[in-house]
């Protein structure tokens, strides 16, 4: 199993200049292994740095980054190798594709990691079947693609290099409610059978409830809260002073129990809602 | 009230595809505030332009505001009629200054200098971005592009205002400021509103919601309507509010609430009373 | 990677040249070239060098930004005054080792050649990129070239052409920038191998680039009609273009300087 852990990261842009900016605050967390952990913050409070620091796409100012206990900056030169091992897939992913047929674009991760043809395909193969895209579709220019799709495509280029430490920042952003749900459900699915810490940045609350094990919360730079999505929830109205819009059925409850109706705290999906209220209605 | 927009037995091909739209007909009605919901590849993104006579149909008439889209002469009365906010904020800001960009639908129609001024200070007022008339426009954030966009048509002074998608790029806040911005120029300033989207948040506060699949009409009415028809939005993939699912599912156990809560508030109170009642 | 290109380097500041009119500045930008290419005695070129400093004093500009500026270009200015070190014969022989043959003329005129390389260098920065908005540039650019309108030629064309250009520079920057982490993400390596290997690995970045700039043109192109754009036929503007007298003293220094290079440049005044 993979670990992937942060200790004391800051990073601070523009460090010399008088326009210096922290992104990132002081961070500790230990991501817990072979989990789907949902990052969720305004913008600007350093969700995006924090996927590129992972990913060692950048150097923190202070602080390291410990992937399996160690450091990934005490080598600087094998960085690509940590590269492998935590995939990275960046908003709107679409827009990097460039390869003429779906098959070549997937294989360009596995090839760059110097596998054998075998290896390549095999992993391209495996890839596009977790991501739910057609074989009918692999000898198809990507640009040919409808944008849930293409989105589809550009993640399976991440998941093909076989990542042990995925990270996703908004894979669903811009789709619609059928493509959310093919992007974020196949992703839990990927997690749950190859046991890989999942890691998915969103701006919706809805979303990172339903799909995530832990909730990581980032307010200016520095973690609000983090936890697993019940206890996230419990503290439910915390979350608004965070600036996050919370779903609209743990605001009826939180607006509930204000009228002194119930006291029920992290309600966070319609199912659960439904069994509280047919209780509380039929007492 | 007058219909603003109508589209008669109208049918659509893209040069190189099958056809979109078929025998197509649609009105809406001066002052309102419509949401066109439909999933990606339903047509809707070809409807707006459509609507607002950018792609002509291949048959058929669309009329905006009396005047046939498809009439050369009044190309321009046409475009000043309904104007349209698209879905990439970075891709229809044309100039590098916030003031300039919006001067540029009165400069193209010859409006005098001291004219535009006005209209510029005006447009930028409405939509609260008046303190960044001299920034530099890729210095905004998503938001803050869009409502630049919005001043930059209603520099034009149109009746009518097309939004395709024109929330789905931006952030939760950025989504908020447009929508607040969309009910503003309908419910203040009279605009004609059509709103695009796959957010049903969005949806919720329009006042006639069109639902499309497949480039047909399958619902049409207001949002408590369509929403409390969980059926015919499930048949198309598609989620009412999760209160108004909730409030949907307790009705249908035999609790007497009224079809289609939409709010939270009005959920909260509909429970409120059903206790003190019973 | 892209970061460092800074682009726009309006320097804010209150001076005379900030509020010319850019036509005005355009012009006096030709004259002053002029005068500094037709510069050919010493006097002439003391006069270049002088007014070129007079220049960036009257732009309050600090002069520490324009040494920076020069200082990015110092190499190619070194490499060609020692190439016409080198290469310039005469009459005076100064210094003679093996091949190599240093003439006075050769040194005077790699003199000459470093004062014209200053003078033509920050005579443009000051009068274009420091003290120029780039709107203004550009309209300042279509009413010069409005005669040619008589020849059919599109100079609003041109000019839209420039200003959207400059408006997605930033864009395509940032997209750049994005696109180069995104394959850097999938393994992509562009700092090692030859050169072969390393054009190669810039095609996952390019194909990307134009993609998106194709789809970005269609967008603005439907957001331009949508704005009644119809290639500037009946179009005004909201910011007016207005002459003052002060834009015709401007222009009339530069003019001043240029005559003065004239007459200092009869053969009485070559004293060297």
């Amino acid at each position: 199993m993979p670990s992937l852990q942060l200790k004391n990261v800051s990073v601070v842009y523009n460090e010399e200049s008088s326009f210096s900016k922290t992104a990132l605050d002081n961070v500790d967390i230990d991501f817990p292994e072979g989990k789907i952990i949902g990052i969720i913050g305004r913008t600007g409070s350093g969700k995006s740095t924090l996927a590129s620091l992972l990913n060692g796409l950048m150097k923190p100012s202070s602080g390291q980054i410990l992937l399996d206990g160690k450091d990934i900056w005490e080598e600087p030169k094998n960085i690509k190798s940590v590269r492998f091992k935590v995939g990275l897939s960046f908003q709107y992913p679409e827009y990097q594709l460039f390869g003429e047929t779906v098959r070549e674009d997937i294989a360009f991760g596995p090839k760059n990691m110097g596998l054998s043809i075998d290896e390549v395909n095999s992993r391209v193969e495996n890839a596009a079947k977790f991501c739910g895209i057609e074989p009918s579709v692999m000898n198809k220019s990507p640009f040919e693609l409808s944008g849930g799709q293409k989105r589809r495509v550009a993640i399976a280029g991440i998941v093909a290099m076989e990542p042990s430490v995925l990270v996703l920042d908004e894979p669903a952003s811009g789709l619609d409610p059928v493509g959310r749900e093919e992007i974020l459900g196949g992703i839990v699915k990927n997690s749950a059978e190859k046991g890989n810490t999942t890691i998915i940045i969103s701006h919706s609350m809805e979303d990172i409830a339903k799909y995530s094990d832990y909730i990581l919360v980032l307010n200016e730079g520095k973690v609000f809260s983090f936890g697993t999505v019940e206890e996230t929830f419990s503290k439910a109205e915390r979350l608004f002073s965070a600036g996050l819009d919370l779903p609209q059925i743990t605001k009826l409850f939180i607006e509930l129990e204000k009228r002194g109706i119930c006291k029920e705290n992290s309600v966070y999906t319609i199912e659960y809602a439904y069994r509280k209220l047919l209780k509380i209605l039929e007492k | 009230m007058n219909n603003y927009i109508s589209v008669k037995n109208m049918s659509f091909a893209y040069r190189d595809g099958d056809s979109l739209f078929e025998n197509f007909n649609l009105d809406i009605k001066e002052g309102e505030y419509v949401a066109i919901i439909g999933h990606n590849g339903c047509g809707k993104s070809t409807l707006a332009k459509i609507l607002c006579g950018i792609l002509l149909p291949n048959s058929g008439i669309v009329t905006v505001n009396g005047i046939d889209t498809a009439d050369d002469e009044n190309f321009f009365e046409i475009r000043k009629s309904c104007g349209m906010i698209f879905q990439n904020p970075d891709n229809q800001l044309v100039a590098t200054v916030v003031e300039e960009d919006v001067a540029f639908a009165p400069e193209n129609l010859g409006v005098e200098p001291s004219e535009i001024r006005k209209i510029v200070d005006e447009a930028l007022k409405t939509v609260g971005m008046e303190a960044y008339a001299k920034r530099s426009t890729s210095q905004l954030s998503g938001g803050q592009k869009q409502r630049v966009a919005i001043a930059g048509i209603l520099a034009m002074r149109p009746r009518c205002i097309i939004f395709d998608e024109a929330t789905s790029m931006l952030d939760p806040e950025g989504r908020k400021d447009i929508i607040a911005a969309m009910k503003k120029l309908n419910k203040e300033n009279g605009i004609t509103v059509i709103t695009i989207t796959h957010y049903m948040s969005e949806a919720v506060e329009a006042d006639r919601i069109i639902v499309l699949n497949k480039s047909k009409i399958i619902g049409d009415g207001t949002p408590k309507d369509i929403f409390s028809d969980v059926k015919m939005l499930n048949s198309v993939s598609l989620a009412s509010p999760q209160i108004t699912q909730l409030s949907e599912m307790l009705i249908d156990d035999g609790f007497p609430f009224p079809k289609g809560i939409l709010h939270t508030m009005e959920a909260a109170d509909v429970i409120e009373s059903y206790l003190q009642n019973k | 990677m892209l970061k460092d290109i800074t682009l726009g380097q309006y320097y804010s500041a209150d001076s005379p040249i900030h509020k010319a009119d850019p036509r005005i500045k355009l012009l006096s930008l030709i004259v002053f070239l002029v005068t500094v290419l037709i510069s050919k005695s010493p006097v002439s070129y003391l006069i270049s060098f002088l007014s070129v400093v007079l220049l960036v004093a009257v732009s309050r500009i600090p002069f520490k930004l324009i040494l920076k500026n020069l200082k990015s270009l110092i190499f190619i200015i070194l490499i060609t005054t020692a190439i016409t070190l080198f290469i310039s014969k005469g009459d005076t022989l100064l210094f003679k080792w093996k091949f190599i043959e240093i003439y006075k003329e050769g040194i005077l005129n790699s003199v000459y050649l470093i004062i014209r390389f200053v003078c033509m260098l920050c005579g443009s920065f000051v009068l274009i990129s420091y003290t120029t908005l780039p709107l203004d540039l550009t309209e300042g650019i279509e009413k010069l070239l409005k005669p040619l309108t008589l020849f059919n030629i599109h100079v609003h064309d041109f000019a839209m052409m420039m200003s959207i250009a400059l408006r997605f520079i930033p864009t395509f920057i940032e997209e750049t920038n994005k696109i180069i982490s995104a394959q850097k993400a999938r393994g992509a390596d562009f700092d090692s191998g030859g050169l072969i290997k390393r054009v190669k690995a810039f095609v996952p970045i390019l194909i990307p680039l134009f993609v998106s700039a194709f789809r970005r043109a269609g967008d603005l192109a439907d957001a331009m009609e949508c704005r009644c754009y119809n290639r500037g036929v009946g179009h005004t503007r909201m910011k007016q273009l207005h002459l003052k007298w002060t834009d015709f003293v401007v222009l009339f220094c530069f003019v001043l300087v240029l005559v003065l290079v004239l007459i200092f440049n009869r053969p009485e005044f070559f004293f060297i």
